[in-house]
């Protein structure tokens, strides 16, 4: 998302992200991953939940994503931090997804995530945005 | 509460800042289109 920040702008949007933790967390893990879009906080997961946003069960967090993708389970394994994964705010089998809304405030694409690898392909949310 | 889908009026949820101060989603989109990221887990 980081490389391609620029292309969002082009189309006069704002990238966000959202963490489960407090907005101090959110900071420093920006910090951290040299994010430079707004990274901002929700220690009680109320947004994950009122998007939907499921939870994975234990095959789903540990032997699944290495045996459906082996190379970005351990890329993943290797850049992650551990100590702010256990975060006592933090729901290890949450999953994330992606949202964009329009200036109307009018959901144009919702991505739910259904493995810990399932991530939002970012083609599909500049096309969302026009 | 029923699923949201496409189309549908996002809900204006709240978030924390840095300085843990509540930021409502739609003082965000108002101002431009948002694409939101959720992140599994700040590791």
């Amino acid at each position: 998302m980081q490389g391609r920040l620029a292309e969002f702008e082009g189309c006069g949007a704002r990238v966000i992200a959202v963490g489960q933790g407090t907005g101090a967390e959110a900071a420093a893990a920006a910090k951290r991953h040299r994010i430079t879009y707004p990274c901002f906080g929700d220690p009680g997961h109320q947004s994950y939940r009122r998007l939907g946003l499921g939870r994975t069960g234990l095959f789903g967090l540990t032997l699944k994503p290495f045996l459906e993708n082996p190379r970005e389970s351990f890329a993943n394994l290797r850049r992650a931090d551990l100590r702010a994964s256990a975060s006592p705010r933090s729901d290890v089998r949450r999953l994330g997804g992606a949202m964009v809304v329009d200036a109307a405030g009018r959901i144009r694409f919702l991505h739910r995530s259904q493995t810990t690898t399932d991530v939002p392909k970012t083609d599909a949310l500049l096309t969302a945005l026009g | 509460m029923p699923d949201l889908a496409v189309g549908d009026a996002a809900p204006d949820l709240e978030l924390l800042d840095a300085e843990e101060r509540p930021v409502a989603l739609s003082t965000l989109w108002q101002q431009a289109p948002l694409a939101l990221i959720f992140l599994r887990h700040f590791g």
